[in-house]
This record gives structure tokens, C-alpha cells and sequence, in this order.
């Protein structure tokens, strides 16, 4: 291979460090007014009265838009839609778009819009909400009495808070009409999805839609579902006749996306006295809206990790006064796995055994739901390495035991895993004779590299330099891609990126065989490279790529592919894992954790781009030092009312806050799951992060912190 | 008329005061590279840098462009990525850094990154690897873990340092960390001055809706948090750039101060650095650099935030402010009777903080602070302490508290106390009994109250651990 598998800056990286590459709220449109979300101040209730007389008469304004003129929605679901009636159903929620000559004006009117509400009494504690039942995955076994009858048994309750995306960039559109046709600059994970969405409100046809979104400033699932303000922006320049731009406020964003939702959930562990698990009852609790089911299925986490012949997940659903929750980077996953690999810990002490090696005694060879075996599954080899780089045979069991003058040192362990999935996506590219391509695909790149590893596979199999490569997303005018969400982009953009890049060479391998002496050569022993396609085994066929296409009069050879999983997947589980190992340095005194050290080592298939991958895994295992220790929206229950809603209150981690981290890849060759082998790792390096650092916080101190984050006050 | 020289051009605006540099630059000069993220001052996604004539000196600090009101950057030079941008299409050694280590992903903090780099590239502080860390304290990244871009920092300081015996600016230039243009910046913003006095009373009234509080601005890195709709149009009287207010003088009793003096005018100080030799590890504890950059003391004081770090670090130096009014009349008072209740001054609606003075005969300072997060953060509770040691035995001392009181807070029983006492495990004890007396925290986002208790408490006794560390154990 030339390109993959090898390190290479992001082909975008230019277009970032000068800050020429253009986000959603940064396209240049003549005549653009702009709108300013008025938010409510109840929970609970309906609109009385809405004045907007005052604001109007400010120097600026163009229109004020309430629930009392909006545009209503054509087609109906049960996702929030602004301005559609006068029920409030959560504190924040968008109740007036201002509407003005600048951003300015739009803001300094909003202020002055005055409603009275009819309250109604909300409810917004998880903890107190009434709840239904929601997919929690079939009965292994019979929990319940293996429980009764295990030698050990553990039981522990574990509490997530609600936590938000906050990616860098504040959510923005530009939306403009040109008759029935509307044109939108979002910040979106999936453009067709947008598309879909906005054609079926405006009941329009979805080729009237265009949906352009080059460049994302972070998502992390707060872009993967449409939000409210695509439609709410595009109505607004529809009815004035103007294009429209609405950007989110920072604290508009808690409200504005979803956010992790509020988990509690209750593990029980029944094992043998040898460490051999005899049951788990993993239930599970998280919040939703009163409008919406949010399921994320924390508790499905643990179900193929663990070779464990008896296991029940039930799930439920707890409806409150607050916005719907949605995906958040490894969503349920991350949850469950704060919960799980915090409870095998707290079993590993209560039986004496290290926690890796309860890891490994319980190590699953194959799927336990489904018996299948895995298409690949280093996790062993992940342990091995980690540890080995870690030091962690020097880990003294006893909590408490080791000391760094006067820090407490604790090393905890966890596992992670996630679904190495591949969705349908379809690619074009265009080869042209003068040895440059062109390719596009409407997945988008929110940060992991997509420009680049897509470029990198085209040139790999194009057989021409990544420069020569242009690779265009985010648009909705290119083939169809899946969102980009769940790991799954590389695994299912590349590979249709790997297949048209073949197909090209077979129809200029027809070509060859046909014009310039090819038979008797097999396409598979061909290659493309510096213009040529040339067989591998005989030196003497080879033929210039510009003369195949000019004794066939063409200039450029356009190829749209479209990639579907393949059906032996079917045939056996495919997950990535890793495992995680952490110290944390602990002062007794003031209750200061310090993360001094992650070492990561990842299964994650075939590493595509080494320099990219390394960024991302090491990028979320700082996600799990935030969701440990920071990381906290926290809401006034009298109000309903989300509190922390600015970067001041709501931390994320600052450079100060990341100590050593290291990631490791032990690569697997997996040609089940796809061509290249590809899996995701997005969200799996993150994964265990949280109850590593967790068990690392009980190892230091002998306090078992349970519910998230980890904060000073729960040490002292 | 608003005057300066924004990137190479020299820009007159008539729009608003209040309009901040971030708007400014991006709806009126689309220069789109400054990012909004947060417009709290927060994520250092619209770091720009600010180059101001301080005598012959021309001096650049970085600066938050979304807390900034364009009356602050008049007579100045402002950078946007795209003032450092090559004309030639390549990368200047801070971006190449950026793109090499892979320290951009989703790249929407990244231009905030490359301005507080370049920044650490051509300011005058010893390119240490410790202080290319520092020099982006202020800027969040959600991506990468900071790792990667932690290591184009460490690579800079090589480069940096070049020097060839040129001043900074022309070392800057020879290294191509910033273009040509950045030669002649001394003159034109000398010109900009000198011309300034023929426009100055040209009065600036705009024709937005006139909002009429407050009186006075200074940095800003409070008020456009706070009220930053109103912020815009206010007709407020700009502090921060009054040469008047901004002095550290050292008189033999005394070091007097204008109100205007930022954070970092103290860290670059030599007076203080001499009077204070810890007073790199505190200030840096204290918010961020651009931050640091903006936030003056007067703004800290009047902001009368609970847990102020400077409110706290002034009141345990038992300073005396200077309150002035528009005839000029000035009084005195001490800091420590200035706040009357929770975000309520000893202050008249047309008084401003002038002055700041404090006795410089304390022999002890320590200043102590936790939070969550280690920059970037307001803290739960800090504290501070001044002592006169006269051998063993304190002659006198000052001890303040925030985080633990509606206001920030002196601690007059607890100072009384440790006076004429032996600094003793028992001292300790027994002040540390009163300060509980003193203080009533809530509980709130930042802790529980209990916490808090508990938390001045240990820090309390960090003092000590800190200032004797033989004597107490």
C-alpha cells in the first residue's frame, strides 16, 4: 500500500490553520437578515400572551415571528418543531424569532419581547418521572434465579447527569428561496437527512432542497438529527422574502440539540468464588422528553463483552419537562460501560481477583446473545499490550496502598467496545485523462479526517497521488451517504470509495484487453500507478491510463458506485474493542484528581491514516476525562431549567486538565467486515475512559464514586 | 470616529462603540476566520491579537475579540488570522505546526490556537516550553485531546527564539511568523495618535437605542458577558485605554496603581514580581491569558463577583481605592469596605475606581484557589493572606476569603486574631475555628456549602504550609 496505512496531514488542514474554510454561518449571502431566537422562561405550559409591540418599533427590525403568524409544518412527527402552537413543553424552548437588518439588532430587540404564560406544574427529575418501558434486549437465561444461587453477589447503583455535545461551533443555517426552491448552509452530521426533513415540512419535493455543509466545527451527534432551527430559519426567509441566518447562542445550544440523557441504572452481578459470572441484571433508566422517546440503550453495552450464560437489560424510559435528549458520542455505550465496568471492579475486590484478570476469566471467545463468533476480536492482545506499557503487574491491590508524596496514586482498568458497523453509501468518481480525479459523496467530516481518508483510498486504488484527488461532501447535490455517526463513515463511505476505484480500473482493463493486448491477463494481477495500468506478473503489459481513454475518444471515465454491506457479515459479530488503563494522583487534602496517565490500546480493523487515528482516540479518551471528572449540566428543578449553559460553568477540559495519554493500535486483518477491514473508532476510544478513571478514583482512595462526574466535593 | 489599523488597513468606523471587535470584523470586514464560539470569553475560538504603542515600545498581547469593544481597540493594531495569512498561499510556521502534528481536526478553535501561538512567537517572553503551553491556556479544543497541538506548541520555541539580534517584531518577520507589513505598524499606529486629539471630542453618539447604564466601561470582560445586548449601543465612558489609569508606581511606603492596570501589567512587572515572588504561579491560576490581557482591577473590583481572584488577592493587602466622579473629585476608602451586599457597592452611580494603593510592608503572601478545571475556571473558594512577621510573631495580617460570602470578603475577625499571635499548628486551629464564624457560603454549581466550609478550611492551612513550611508540622 502507498497511502494507507501511512501517516498523512489532513488535506483540509491549510483551509483550517488560515481559517479560510467556510463553516455554516460563514457563506456570504447578499440581502441576509438575520433571526434571533426568543427562548421561554417556564417549563411547563402554554403561551397566554405574546407583546412584541416594543420590539418592533426598534431601528432594524424586519419581522417578529411567534407562534401566532410562523409557518406550520406540513408533515408531522413527534421531533420538536418551534413555533407551532402555544404549549410549552420545556424551559427554553424557542417562542419568538426577531427578525432584523444585523445580528445586532435582531439580539438587542429579542430582549424586549414579553409573553405571559399559563403555568403548569413540570417535572423534571429523572428520578421522580413517570416512566414506560422502552427495547432492552431479549432475556439471557434466567438472571434471576442464577443471581439467588451465585457464591458472590455485587449490587451498585450508578447515576450519569445530562451532559452536552458543545462542539466549537454553535449551531448555524443561511437559508434562501429561489421559488419553490430552497437552498440551506447548515451545520449537519447528514445533508439528506436535512434535505429529507426540510421537503416534508415545506411539502416540497426533496430535489427542491439543497443542503450544503463542507465543513462542521464539531458535532458529536448534536448535528445528526435535524434541529428545530433549520425549518425555523428557512420559514422565516421564506415568508420575508430575504435569506435568513440564525445562529445559536452558545447557551441557546443546551436547549437547541439534545444532550446525553440522565441515566440511572442498577447492576447486578452474581459470580462464582473462581470469578466466573453466573448472572447480570443490568437495568437501566434515562430521561426523555414528555413529546419524544429518546432510547439509547445503555444497558445493551456488556451483553457481548462478557461470557456470562445468564443476563437481563430492561429499559426504561422516564418522561420529562425537557427537551428530547439524542446521540452523544458514544452514545448507551459510554453510559453502560460506567456502569458495568465499574461493578466488575467493584466484584473484582469483593473477590480478591485483579480486575484484569476477571476481565480474562470472563473473556467471551464468542457472542454470547447470538453464539456467533466474532470476525475479529484482539482484545486479549489489547489487554496484553496495554498492560505491559502501563506497568500494571506493579499494581499493589489493597485501595489506598500507593502514594506519590503526598498524592494518592490509584490504577484502574475498563474495557470498551463498540459495533463495527457498515451502512449502504454511494460515491462518484470521476477519473479523468489527465491523471487527476474527482470525487464526491454526501457523507460529511466533522472533525475525524473524512477528506482525508476517502482522498487517501481513491489515490490508493486510483492509483494516483492524494494531491491529485479532490474530494467534495457535504452537499446534497453528491451520491447518497449515510449520516456520519456511529463510527460507520471510513467503514462505509471508503469502501464505496475501494469499489468505484476498482470498477474504473476493470472498464480500463476491458479497454486494455480489448485494444492493447491484455488477454490472457487477469484484472485482478493488475494495478494502476503513475498513469499506468500495468499487470503485476508480466512486465511487458502496461499501458498509459490518457491512452486507453483516447483511443476511446473519452476524457474521463465517471463511475457511481454504491457499497452495501456484505451478506456473510450477517454470519458472525463484528465489534471493536479496547482496553483502558489510568492512573490518577488524588490530594487528600483539597480532594484535586489529577488523570497523570491514559494508556489506550484499541482493536479497531485495519488503521487507516496512523496520524489522524491517533488524534481521534486520543480526542475522546480526554471526552472520558471530561465525563469522569467535569462534565455536568445541572438544572434547577424548582424552574425546570437547565443552569450550566456556558463553557464558564459547563467544563470541558482545558489543556492543563490532560496529562500522558497514549494509544496503541493492535491491528487486526478482518476481510469479513469489508474490503479493507475497516472499523470505527470514534466512539470506542471513549467508551471505557469514565469507569477506568472511576476505578482508578477507588484504587487512590478507597471511595467508590458512582455518580458522575467525579467532582472534589465527592472525594472529601 | 473610531480609528486603527486592522491587519494591514487603516479603518475608521463610525458604527457603534459598543460593537465588538468579533462583529466588527466578521459582518463589517467579513473577515470570517475569528470564530464565534462562545462570545463569553469562554473558548478562545476569536483570539486576535491587539498591538499597542506603550511608549516607543510596540506591543502585542492577545486578546478575546468577542468580549472587546471597538472604543478599545481604537489607536490599535489588530490581527486577524488572516493579517498573519501568507500571501504566497503557504503556511507560516505556526500554521505549518498546526497541519504537521495534526493539531486541527474540526478546526473551528484552530485559528484562536495559531493567533495565541503567533502570539507566543513574538511577544517578549522566554520561549520556554512551559511558557508555549501557557500561551494557549486560553483556547478549548474539543477534538483533539490537545495533545497534538501541545506538541506544535513545544516545536515553536525553536523558531521563536531566533533572534539575530533584531528586536521582536523584525524577528518575527524574519522568521515569517508574521508578514513585512507588520514593519511599518510603530509608525502608522504613531500617526493614528498623534492625530487623535483633533478627533477626540468629535463625540460618538449613537443613533441606536440609547441605553444609558452603565457609566463606565473598562476591559469588558464582565459586561459583555453579562448584558452584551446592551452592551452595543451603551454610551459608556471607555476606562481602559486612559493613560492616566494605567501606572504601577512604587513610592517608599506604598506601590499605588491605576485602576486600569490589567492582570498581566502585574505579571510583567518588575515591582510586583520582586514584591510577590510566587506571582507568576497565582496570576496564572487566574482566568486565561487573553483574558488576563483585558481584565483590569477596577472591572474585578466593581464587578464584586464573590469569587474574584484579584478582589481576593487585593483584600488581603488591605488596599485603599480612590474613587473619582466627573468634576474630579476624588475619596478614599478601603477595598474591604466597598462592598456593602451581594453585587452592591460603596459607590455613586458617576464615581469610577481611579487608584489603588496598599502598604508594601507585609513580609508574607500566598494566594490559594480550587477548581475544577485548572485554567479557565472560576474557583469554588480562594483565599489569600498577607503577614508583617516580626521573628515568630505576626505583627499584623490580612486574610480574605471568596466563594464563601455574598461578597468577596475580608476576614476582620480572623485577621485580628493572627495579630501578635506565633504561627503554631494551634493558631492555625483556632483561626481556622473563626473564619467558619465569618463566612456563609451557598451552595451552588461550584459545590455544596458544606464543601465549601471544609475547602477554606484546608486551603486556610495551605497558607501556612506554603509561607512556614518547617514550623507548623
Amino acid at each position: 500500500m502507498r497511502y494507507i496505512g501511512k501517516e498523512m496531514s489532513r488535506v483540509d488542514g491549510v483551509a483550517k490553520v488560515t481559517g479560510q474554510a467556510k463553516y455554516a454561518a460563514e457563506f456570504q449571502v447578499k440581502n441576509v437578515a438575520y433571526g434571533f431566537i426568543v427562548q421561554s422562561t417556564i417549563a411547563k405550559g402554554s403561551i397566554k400572551s405574546i407583546d412584541t409591540s416594543e420590539a418592533e418599533k426598534q431601528s432594524g427590525v424586519i419581522k417578529i415571528f411567534t407562534h401566532l403568524n410562523s409557518v406550520k409544518r406540513k408533515d408531522k412527527d413527534d421531533a420538536f418543531c418551534a413555533l407551532q402552537n402555544e404549549k410549552i413543553v420545556f424551559n427554553g424552548q424557542p417562542i419568538a424569532l426577531v427578525v432584523a437588518e444585523s445580528f445586532e439588532q435582531a439580539r438587542f430587540a429579542a430582549r424586549l419581547v414579553k409573553a405571559e404564560y399559563l403555568k403548569e406544574a413540570h417535572l423534571t427529575e429523572t428520578e421522580k418521572a413517570p416512566t414506560v418501558d422502552s427495547r432492552g434486549g431479549k432475556v439471557r437465561g434466567n438472571p434471576k434465579e442464577a443471581l439467588q444461587n451465585a457464591a458472590v453477589r455485587i449490587s451498585a447503583e450508578y447515576t450519569i447527569p445530562i451532559e452536552h455535545h458543545n462542539p466549537m461551533e454553535p449551531h448555524a443555517a443561511i437559508a434562501m428561496w429561489d421559488g419553490d426552491k430552497l437552498s440551506i448552509f447548515d451545520k449537519s452530521q447528514g445533508v439528506k437527512e436535512v434535505q429529507r426533513h426540510l421537503a416534508k415540512s415545506f411539502g416540497i419535493a426533496t430535489e427542491n432542497v439543497s443542503v450544503v455543509s463542507p465543513f462542521v466545527g464539531g458535532a458529536f451527534g448534536a448535528s445528526l438529527n435535524p434541529n428545530y432551527y433549520p425549518f425555523l430559519t428557512a420559514a422565516a426567509a421564506r415568508e420575508i422574502k430575504r435569506p435568513v441566518k440564525v445562529n445559536y447562542t452558545r447557551r441557546q445550544m443546551f436547549t437547541g440539540h439534545g444532550y446525553r440523557p440522565y441515566t440511572i441504572q442498577k447492576v447486578q452481578i452474581g459470580a462464582s468464588k473462581d470469578g466466573k459470572l453466573q448472572a447480570i441484571i443490568h437495568e437501566a433508566i434515562g430521561n426523555t422528553s414528555t413529546f419524544e422517546d429518546f432510547s439509547e440503550t445503555p444497558n445493551g453495552f456488556g451483553r457481548t463483552l462478557y461470557n456470562c450464560p445468564n443476563y437481563d437489560t430492561p429499559y426504561k424510559l422516564a418522561k420529562t419537562d425537557l427537551p428530547t435528549p439524542t446521540w452523544m458520542r458514544a452514545p448507551g455505550a459510554v453510559s453502560g460501560a460506567f456502569a458495568i465496568e465499574s461493578a466488575i471492579d467493584e466484584l473484582a475486590y469483593e473477590l480478591k481477583i485483579d480486575p484484569l484478570q476477571l476481565r480474562i476469566i470472563n473473556y467471551a471467545e464468542k457472542d454470547p446473545d447470538t453464539g456467533k463468533p466474532f470476525s475479529s476480536k484482539a482484545l486479549m492482545e489489547c489487554f496484553k499490550q496495554g498492560a505491559a506499557k502501563f506497568g500494571w503487574e506493579k499494581r499493589k491491590p489493597e485501595p489506598r496502598s500507593m502514594r506519590d508524596g503526598k498524592w494518592l496514586v490509584g490504577w484502574g482498568t475498563a474495557t470498551g467496545t463498540w459495533g463495527a458497523m457498515q451502512l449502504p453509501a454511494s460515491i462518484r468518481i470521476t477519473l479523468k485523462a489527465d491523471g487527476t480525479a474527482n470525487v464526491g459523496s454526501a457523507t460529511a467530516d466533522i472533525g475525524p479526517g473524512t477528506y482525508t481518508v476517502i482522498t487517501m483510498i481513491a489515490a490508493e486504488f486510483l492509483g494516483i497521488s492524494p494531491e491529485k484527488v479532490k474530494f467534495e461532501l457535504g452537499d446534497t447535490k453528491l451520491p447518497n451517504a449515510p449520516v456520519q455517526g456511529g463510527s460507520f463513515t471510513t467503514a462505509s463511505v471508503g469502501s464505496a470509495a475501494h469499489g468505484a476505484a476498482l470498477n474504473i480500473k476493470k472498464k480500463l482493463f476491458d479497454f486494455a484487453v480489448r485494444d492493447f493486448g491484455f488477454a490472457g491477463v487477469s484484472v485482478e494481477d493488475t494495478e494502476m500507478a503513475k498513469g499506468f495500468l500495468f499487470s503485476k506478473k508480466d512486465n511487458s503489459k502496461s499501458v498509459a491510463i490518457a491512452d486507453l481513454m483516447k483511443k476511446n475518444n473519452l476524457t474521463e471515465i465517471v463511475e457511481n458506485y454504491t457499497s452495501m454491506p456484505s451478506k456473510e457479515r450477517n454470519n458472525y459479530t463484528s465489534m471493536a474493542h479496547g482496553a483502558q488503563f489510568v492512573e490518577v494522583k488524588v490530594d487528600e487534602d483539597l480532594g484535586i484528581i489529577k488523570v497523570t496517565k491514559v494508556i489506550e490500546a484499541t482493536a479497531v480493523g485495519k488503521i487507516m491514516n496512523p496520524k489522524t487515528s491517533h488524534s481521534q482516540e486520543m480526542g475522546g479518551i480526554v471526552w472520558g476525562i471530561g465525563m469522569a471528572l467535569q462534565e455536568q449540566t445541572e438544572i434547577d428543578h424548582r424552574y425546570g431549567k437547565m443552569m450550566t449553559t456556558n463553557l464558564a460553568d459547563y467544563h470541558i477540559p482545558s489543556n492543563a486538565d490532560v496529562h500522558t495519554v497514549e494509544t496503541d493500535f493492535i491491528e487486526e486483518d478482518d476481510k469479513i467486515i469489508n474490503p479493507l477491514g475497516i472499523k470505527g473508532m470514534g466512539e470506542l476510544c471513549l467508551v471505557g475512559i469514565p469507569a477506568a478513571i472511576a476505578n482508578a478514583v477507588f484504587h487512590a482512595t478507597g471511595k467508590r464514586i458512582r455518580t458522575l462526574p467525579i467532582t472534589i466535593d465527592k472525594i472529601l | 470616529m473610531i480609528k486603527f489599523i486592522l491587519n494591514n488597513q487603516s479603518v475608521e468606523t463610525a458604527l457603534p462603540k459598543g460593537t465588538t471587535v468579533l462583529d466588527f470584523v466578521r459582518y463589517h470586514k467579513n473577515l470570517k476566520g475569528t470564530k464565534i464560539g462562545c462570545r463569553e470569553g469562554d473558548c478562545g475560538a476569536c483570539t486576535i491579537l491587539v498591538g499597542e504603542l506603550a511608549g516607543e515600545k510596540l506591543k502585542y498581547r492577545t486578546m478575546t475579540s468577542c468580549l472587546m469593544p471597538i472604543s478599545n481597540a481604537d489607536g490599535k493594531h489588530i490581527v486577524t488570522v488572516e493579517g498573519i495569512n501568507r500571501d504566497d498561499g503557504g503556511l507560516t510556521p505556526v500554521q505549518s505546526a498546526m497541519v504537521e502534528t495534526s493539531g486541527t481536526q474540526c478546526g473551528f478553535c484552530t485559528v484562536g490556537f495559531v493567533m495565541s501561538l503567533t502570539n507566543f512567537c513574538i511577544d517578549d517572553t522566554p520561549k520556554t516550553n512551559e511558557a508555549a503551553i501557557s500561551a494557549i491556556d486560553g483556547n478549548i479544543c474539543r477534538c483533539t485531546g490537545y495533545k497534538s497541538i501541545e506538541r506544535a506548541a513545544l516545536s515553536l520555541c525553536g523558531t521563536a527564539a531566533r533572534r539575530n539580534g533584531d528586536a521582536e517584531i523584525h524577528s518575527a518577520i524574519g522568521n515569517e511568523i508574521v508578514p513585512e507589513y507588520f514593519a511599518n505598524i510603530k509608525e502608522r499606529l504613531s500617526e493614528i495618535l498623534n492625530s487623535r486629539f483633533q478627533i477626540a471630542n468629535s463625540s460618538n453618539r449613537n443613533p441606536e437605542p440609547g441605553i444609558q447604564n452603565p457609566k463606565f466601561l473598562s476591559g469588558g470582560t464582565d459586561l459583555y458577558v453579562q448584558r452584551p445586548e446592551e452592551m452595543v449601543y451603551a454610551d459608556t465612558e471607555n476606562l481602559f485605554d486612559s493613560a492616566a489609569l494605567r501606572f504601577i508606581n512604587e513610592t517608599d511606603e506604598f506601590i499605588e496603581l491605576g485602576a486600569s492596570v490589567v492582570v498581566t501589567d502585574l505579571l510583567e512587572s518588575d515591582v510586583f514580581n520582586r514584591l510577590f515572588p510566587n506571582l507568576y504561579k497565582h496570576l496564572k491560576l487566574v482566568s486565561s491569558t487573553p483574558i488576563r490581557n483585558m481584565a483590569t482591577l477596577a472591572g474585578n473590583f466593581v464587578n464584586a463577583s464573590p469569587i474574584g481572584d484579584m478582589t481576593a488577592w487585593f483584600l488581603a493587602l488591605d488596599a485603599e481605592i480612590e474613587l473619582s466622579d466627573a468634576r474630579s473629585s476624588t475619596r478614599t476608602l478601603p477595598l474591604k469596605d466597598f462592598y456593602l451586599g451581594y453585587k452592591q457597592l460603596a459607590k455613586r452611580e458617576d464615581e469610577f475606581i481611579s487608584k489603588i494603593r496598599f502598604r508594601k510592608d507585609f513580609t508574607h503572601f500566598n494566594f490559594e484557589k480550587v477548581c475544577k478545571r485548572t485554567y479557565l475556571d472560576i474557583a469554588s473558594v480562594n483565599t489569600a493572606i498577607s503577614l508583617k512577621m516580626s521573628g515568630d510573631v505576626i505583627e499584623h495580617a490580612h486574610v480574605s476569603a471568596g466563594g464563601v460570602f455574598a461578597t468577596p470578603l475580608y476576614l476582620r475577625k480572623t485577621s485580628e486574631f493572627l495579630k501578635g499571635k506565633e504561627i503554631s499548628a494551634e493558631t492555625i486551629a483556632q483561626a481556622n475555628e473563626i473564619i467558619q464564624t465569618e463566612i456563609s457560603p451557598i451552595p451552588d454549581v461550584r459545590g455544596s456549602a458544606e464543601y465549601k466550609r471544609l475547602l477554606l478550611r484546608q486551603l486556610f492551612t495551605a497558607h501556612f504550609v506554603e509561607l512556614f513550611k518547617a514550623n507548623i508540622q
